[in-house]
């Protein structure tokens, strides 16, 4: 299998800083600056006075709904007294390069590397392809049976997966023969289809 | 009309440790994008995804909201999926944790298991001693996997796509999903978007680094370091991807 290997030193990363509440500040100014201006207003017709009300009125529906809205570039995480909103201390912008031609047509589920620094890649397909980074070599290396969604290695070298539909199998590293390991918890199958339509549920 | 989402299992991440003991996750559903109609046309399909492909075929007359929302993506947001170990030397498997949304990604700590519950939008640690505490809650991006970083200072966590209020409140509430799936006007977008990001989790448990993927990474699935180079594999991409790390 041929590599694309144009670019791949060129694959740059940018940083930039991420803006500080940007939205919360400049709402609460504003919405502040507003309530205040509208208090001071002298009596004025009823058509404006109840202007003014409406005006106050809305910014400060705005004001509350900027301050209760979920930041989407927050994170929550532990402090000394419980759990505090976090910024994100850096964003940063990658640029991935394709490092194989198309292995899997239908987009890749999980990897994983072994002992040696091979690469593993799957997809929904079952095929497991195996990627030399040193000689920059790939190839199919085994075939489960279902969409493989994890993959690891124990010390002994062989191969580990969750297969949707199947369960827990093992991969011999020698044979790459395949068998299954675990398919149900307490009677509880974990080999059922990924998904089954509710054609008989609706009404 | 009224239709539901099915309840089926499906494995999902694993980890194992050094004596081999394998910790897996199971969740309902899966976050395996659907829009391949001629992958799901063609033979070369896994039988179950072909079946799969059957049944929204017959949906398509019937309900076009249904099938345009199964199509695309599919994966349950109630906390029903669970955490379990298979013991090696006994060869049995017991459950460690349950009520989990979507649990996709399992990873290893000291004496602590720590799974990304990508429905709910967290990372959950599960430890020995003590019941199981979030340890990052409310992301802004769906986490779908977790690999420890080979030089063992932290972890690298991928999301399958960022997350909105209106979504992550449908995928919390059974009913809510299936009001949305009736009502074609308040559907979610469960289409893959068209950047991921993936960040770096230090060992004090902060983040050190969030990093935005350009257009052409849709939806990581895995992120595993190696040799300073960070490798992925993403839903919408059909080869292996990787970046330099310095």
């Amino acid at each position: 299998m041929v590599l694309f290997d144009e670019g791949a030193q060129q694959a740059t990363i940018t940083l930039r800083s991420l803006a500080a509440c940007p939205r919360f500040s400049l709402c609460s100014l504003l919405a502040a600056r507003l309530l205040v201006l509208a208090a001071r207003c002298s009596p004025a017709p009823y058509s404006l006075h109840m202007g003014r009300l409406l005006l106050s009125a809305t910014l400060s529906v705005v004001l509350v709904l900027a301050m209760t809205a979920q930041r989407q570039d927050l994170i929550e995480g532990p402090s000394a007294g419980g759990y505090t909103r976090l910024l994100t201390p850096v964003m940063a912008f990658f640029n991935a390069v394709p490092l194989t031609r198309d292995l899997l047509p239908d987009g890749g589920l999980s990897l994983a590397i072994d002992a040696h620094g091979s690469v593993y890649i799957a997809g929904t397909s079952g095929d497991v392809f195996r990627f030399h980074d040193k000689t920059e070599s790939v190839a199919r290396w085994a075939t489960l049976p279902g969409p493989v969604m994890g993959m690891a290695f124990d010390s002994r070298g062989a191969m580990w997966a969750t297969v949707a539909g199947v369960g827990l199998v093992t991969v011999s590293p020698s044979t790459r023969s395949v068998r299954r390991v675990v398919s149900s918890y307490n009677n509880h199958p974990l080999l059922l289809p990924i998904v089954r339509l509710p054609l008989a549920g609706r009404h | 009309m009224r239709a539901r989402l099915s309840r089926t299992p499906s494995t999902q991440g694993l980890a194992i440790d050094l004596k081999d003991n394998v910790f897996f996750t199971e969740a309902l559903g899966s976050a395996q994008p659907l829009h391949d109609r001629e992958l799901l046309s063609q033979d070369r399909a896994p039988p179950h995804v072909q079946q799969l492909a059957q049944q929204v075929e017959q949906l398509r007359n019937s309900s076009d909201v249904l099938y345009e929302l199964l199509y695309r993506q599919l994966y349950s947001g109630a906390r029903s999926g669970r955490l379990l170990y298979y013991d090696a030397d006994k060869r049995h498997t017991i459950e460690l944790g349950r009520n989990l949304a979507f649990p996709a990604g399992v990873a290893l700590a000291e004496r602590c298991v720590l799974v990304c519950e990508a429905a709910a939008a967290r990372l959950v640690e599960f430890c020995a001693e003590r019941p199981p505490a979030p340890v990052l809650q409310a992301l802004p991006m769906l986490p779908y996997s977790i690999h420890a970083s080979r030089s063992n200072v932290g972890y690298w966590i991928g999301s399958i796509g960022t997350r909105n209020r209106r979504q992550a409140a449908v995928l919390q509430s059974d009913w809510l999903r299936n009001l949305v799936l009736a009502i074609p006007a308040l559907q979610p977008d469960t289409s893959l978007p068209p950047a991921s990001s993936i960040f770096h989790l230090g060992e004090n448990r902060t983040v050190s680094g969030l990093f935005q993927s350009n257009e052409q990474v849709r939806g990581i699935t895995a992120a595993a370091e190696y040799d300073n180079k960070l490798f992925l594999s993403a839903l919408g991409n059909r080869h292996m991807l990787f970046f330099p790390l310095r």
